[in-house]
């Protein structure tokens, strides 16, 4: 991992009506750099990945992007579209065959030939090659998962936001989705992963935060039992 | 439309172009209604991840409009359906006149009220003829299948 900060954020706000979820939220990812972001459920992880992702608009937030200058997330919106991508946690597929959905992450402008090659190559990547032809609404979650993680090898983004990624999804899908991601990082990819998952994602994470009170603060997994009693799990410690 | 109402400088009463608005009057509404609810019936993370995965605006709309294409069709037949059979505003605007401004609907109203019910009952059945070819060839077209890549 270098030292290229890819997203840099501050005093990001976020209410939804009178309820504030996000407040004065900071945030430096670096190139490459992978972060675990935990919190309970409705803490507001989602929307924090979607407003990094240029899909939701917050209230308020300075943003520099690949190093540029920090300005507002107005004006960081299309370059977040253009150098980030975010995996809902049940990725949508648009009607048409899994090589369809495939062709849709990649540019335009490239002739028929190498959109062929790319999409062959993204295919035995994820190691989707036999489903290749099969209506992408029929697939199994672990299946979508898959098609969505070649989506993003395909487009290569900067940054990936990845929501829940292993949400509903049994223990050997769980696993398809972590050696997925092992070489995304190894590309260089940066990743923000927001799971309860923290057992599963604490090999490949660098930083663990955990969104308290409306903000970000560093924290570590550790284990704990009580969240599955009787079956050791990760989750993790936050600061007194 | 009339030559003293508002629009009556353009002189569009008894014209096939009266009858076009007038049927394109009849039609929006309908288009407009069903088309919108189809459109917002279509899951938000459609254009989230047309968008996130690259796409203009505009592409993005295309592709929303694709994963709405049946309702559209829906709210497209629908509106068809609407003014195929339209006789009303067709006989108000255009006039009926022969070779000119009659249609199918037209035509059978004037041969019925005549008592010429065989020739009504003919043009009726090209009516629906033509009616039920256009919505064959639609739905057809709806279930053909996958997009080519």
């Amino acid at each position: 991992m270098n030292t290229e900060t890819r997203l840099q954020l501050k005093n990001l706000c976020k209410s939804f009506g009178k309820r504030r979820v996000l407040n004065n939220v900071a945030l430096a990812l670096g190139a490459g750099e992978v972060i675990l972001l935990c919190g309970p459920n409705g803490a507001g992880k989602s929307t924090l990945l979607r407003i990094l992702a240029g899909l939701e608009k917050p209230d308020r937030a300075e943003l520099s992007v690949s190093d540029a200058e920090l300005r507002s997330w107005r004006h960081c919106k299309q370059r977040l579209l253009q150098q980030t991508l975010y995996l809902h946690q049940h990725p949508y597929m648009f009607d048409g065959s899994v090589r369809y959905n495939l062709a849709y992450a990649l540019p335009r402008k490239l002739d028929a030939q190498a959109r062929r090659e790319r999409i062959d190559q993204a295919l035995a990547w994820g190691g989707i090659a036999h489903l290749q032809d099969n209506p992408s609404k029929d697939l199994s979650g672990g299946e979508r998962q898959r098609v969505s993680l070649a989506r993003a090898w395909l487009r290569q983004p900067r940054i990936l936001f990845l929501d829940e990624p292993t949400a509903n999804l049994d223990q050997a899908s769980r696993q398809r989705t972590l050696d997925l991601l092992t070489p995304l990082k190894e590309s260089g990819m940066s990743m923000v992963i927001a799971s309860h998952d923290a057992h599963h994602f604490a090999p490949l994470a660098d930083r663990t935060l955990y969104l308290h009170e409306r903000q970000l603060i560093e924290a570590q997994p550790i284990l704990n039992s009580r969240i599955l009693p009787g079956e050791p799990d990760l989750s993790v410690r936050i600061p007194a | 439309m009339s030559r003293q109402g508002p629009l009556g400088e353009w002189k569009l009463l008894f014209t096939q172009t009266a009858m076009v608005l007038g049927q394109i009057a009849l039609a929006f509404p309908i288009l407009a209604a069903m088309g919108h609810s189809a459109l917002q019936a279509v899951d938000k993370r459609a254009w989230e991840t047309a968008r996130t995965l690259g796409a203009s605006p505009l592409r993005a709309f295309i592709t929303l409009m694709h994963e709405a294409r049946f309702g559209l069709m829906a709210a497209l037949l629908a509106a068809f359906g609407r003014i195929i059979a339209e006789v009303g505003a067709s006989m108000m605007l255009g006039g009926n006149i022969l070779h000119y401004t009659r249609n199918i609907p037209t035509a059978i109203a004037l041969e019925t009220s005549k008592g010429e019910f065989a020739q009504g009952i003919a043009l009726g059945i090209v009516l629906l003829t033509l009616a039920f070819t256009l919505n064959a060839l639609l739905q057809n077209f709806q279930g053909r299948g996958q997009p080519v890549t």
